[in-house]
């Protein structure tokens, strides 16, 4: 019987690899060079910033919400600290403002949310604006271009070989699969997305978890818009338009729901993966960009289907 | 109460973001594609410097991105029903915004097109017509830089273009320029065409790809330039910057210090300051009652290190 529950458990996750692990074997029959060690760097590095947000996504997605204003954020974030290194602070204090930055939307969009009383779409979706707005005046609409080293070394540096984008996605993949399995905040996060008022009346602080949740969220944020900035040597107020839907489409891939309670970490990196290695292989073929866009949205649909026909059995 | 106080709070905060203006003064709507790329910032400087020497009201408005065209449709309603002097638009789509125009067309106000043209046949369908268009021949600036490829790489190499938003008439149009520009070199092969829509980020991972899968690439183009810069940050960090070239459509402020650096190789540079100047002059002429030729081309200027260094 145990064996039965656990071969279903991760039934999900399973077909998330098998769909990655065919996509692959598909392109590296198409493309001779897919399975390059180079062009799976670039498929690794092309896909963190995407990853990472996707990860803070997964987080809020998990309590039955959603946050839409993580591409904007991440642009607010990126701007305020690419306008500190230009000033001539140090690189970890102006990294440190970039969190520091994406923790205090998330503050807001949660405070919103629980005190408030608005739904998370629409709190966030007014997030979404503001901050862009926000970027945007305060870069008076320009890139900021060119860094020193020290940010340099989170696009382009390598540690042991290994990309430092990629550990830095790594580590935080650890920390956030850490909290969601092992602490309090992970196991009440699921009970609020799987019944809200049920967690309350069982004594747990549901708005206070649910605001920590967007904080987590909009911190990752500040993590992605290092890496990015770092990667491109270029801050700008228009960065992260529409990195929201590819971070639901990511979480949502990977298995997570977004009527909430259900979501893994691990689903959500293979998701980004899956997004990245389709593009990439894309470009490699050199296939028609119209076609490009078709076969993304067929993907995301897929994979959710296969979810709710699983769930139907 | 609450709702009373937001009320007065978001009518502040739009006062305060709009201004106010002179009474007496003409007053023209400039509507563009997006106010946050350095093309339509130029242009804007242009415009505003010109609404200054003629004592004009100039309105500027853009939706947030190229992609809004419903957004820009509004923005051009609302300025028709404000009842401005006259409207200078740099259309988002072909068609979309012909039945704004229509409606501009109802109140007599003029219409100058900047920057995109419009589709001819379904305006005058639609019974709408504007007054002058103003802007860069795509297809020459594209074959310009085609020809300027054709000549300084005489032995040839592959070529990977990289475009705006699929089917967006402006890309279409640089890419097509291009490959007539560099037939006449025929070592010259177009190995890869593949789409970064206008941004940044992604035509570092288009142009990653595309190095992956052609590592021989010697020259690229791109049809705007912060895809350019895109493109060559990949180059760089995959430590191809000797042999891979990278020219670009647009030369804003950014785009040629990086030629002088040695970064871009060459950008086919449009006039956005001088389109907008001359937009609004013609604006003033529409309203005055003159007759407009009915097409101002503005040249374009390729921008080398040569060239800047002059």
């Amino acid at each position: 019987m145990t064996t039965t529950f656990d071969w279903k458990r991760h039934l999900r996750s399973l077909t998330t690899v098998i769909g990655l692990l065919a996509l692959s074997v598909i392109l590296s029959i198409m493309s001779p060079v897919f399975l390059t060690a180079d062009n799976i760097t670039n498929v690794i590095t092309q896909c963190t910033v995407n990853a990472i947000v996707a990860l803070g996504m997964t987080v809020v997605v998990i309590t039955g919400g959603i946050d839409l204003s993580v591409g904007s954020v991440l642009a607010v974030a990126g701007i305020v600290m690419a306008m500190l290194l230009k000033s001539g602070y140090p690189v970890p204090l102006a990294m440190f403002v970039c969190l520091v930055i994406g923790a205090f939307c998330g503050l807001l969009n949660g405070i919103m949310i629980t005190r408030g009383k608005l739904p998370p779409f629409i709190a966030t979706l007014g997030m979404m604006s503001m901050a862009r707005g926000i970027a945007l005046v305060i870069s008076n609409g320009r890139a900021i271009s060119s860094f020193g080293p020290g940010l340099r070394f989170v696009g382009i540096g390598q540690i042991g070989g290994i990309p430092v984008q990629i550990l830095v996605m790594v580590v935080l993949y650890i920390i956030i699969f850490y909290l969601l399995r092992y602490r309090e905040f992970g196991r009440y996060i699921y009970a609020i997305g799987g019944n809200e008022e049920t967690t309350r009346l069982s004594g747990v602080n549901v708005r206070r978890y649910k605001t920590l949740a967007y904080m987590l969220c909009g911190a990752i944020t500040g993590c992605a818009a290092i890496v990015l900035t770092a990667k491109l040597n270029s801050a700008q107020p228009i960065a992260g338009t529409g990195y929201e839907l590819d971070a639901i489409a990511a979480a949502v891939i990977g298995g997570t729901s977004l009527s909430g309670g259900v979501g893994k970490v691990q689903g959500t990196i293979i998701g980004a993966i899956i997004m990245s290695v389709l593009r990439n292989g894309l470009n490699l073929l050199n296939a028609s960009s119209y076609w490009q866009q078709f076969i993304i949205g067929l993907v995301i649909v897929g994979a959710v289907l296969m979810d709710t026909l699983q769930k139907k059995d | 109460m609450f709702r009373k106080s937001t009320m007065l709070v978001a009518v502040l905060a739009f006062a305060l973001a709009t201004g106010t203006a002179w009474a007496g003064q003409k007053r023209v709507a400039m509507i563009v594609k997006t106010e946050n790329t350095p093309f339509f910032m130029d242009m804007k400087i242009g415009a505003q410097e010109a609404a200054k020497a003629m004592n004009v009201d100039l309105i500027f408005q853009a939706p947030e991105k190229e992609t809004d065209i419903e957004k820009q449709s509004q923005m051009v309603e609302n300025m028709v029903a404000s009842n401005v002097d006259a409207i200078v638009l740099s259309a988002s789509d072909t068609v979309a915004q012909i039945p704004a125009i229509v409606r501009a067309n109802a109140k007599k106000i003029p219409v100058i097109l900047v920057n995109d043209t419009i589709d001819e046949e379904a305006l005058a369908d639609q019974g709408g017509h504007y007054d002058t268009y103003i802007g860069t021949d795509n297809i020459t600036g594209g074959r310009i830089g085609g020809e300027y490829a054709a000549k300084v790489f005489p032995n040839g190499g592959k070529v990977a273009l990289i475009a705006g938003i699929p089917g967006s008439p402006g890309s279409i149009q640089r890419l097509e320029g291009f490959r007539e520009g560099i037939a006449s070199n025929p070592k010259l092969q177009v190995v890869a065409e593949q789409t970064a829509n206008w941004e940044r980020d992604q035509a570092f991972n288009v142009m990653q790809n595309i190095l992956t899968s052609n590592p021989d690439i010697a020259v690229v183009f791109t049809a705007s330039e912060y895809m350019g810069m895109g493109a060559l940050e990949a180059i760089i960090q995959m430590n191809k910057a000797d042999q891979a070239k990278v020219i670009c459509f647009d030369a804003g402020e950014e785009t040629k210090q990086s030629i002088r650096d040695g970064g871009l190789f060459a950008a086919v540079g449009q006039q956005p300051e001088l389109i907008g100047k001359i937009a609004i002059e013609s604006a003033i002429k529409a309203i005055n009652g003159e007759t407009l030729p009915k097409d101002v081309p503005v040249g374009v200027i390729l921008t080398t290190k040569e060239s800047l260094a002059k």
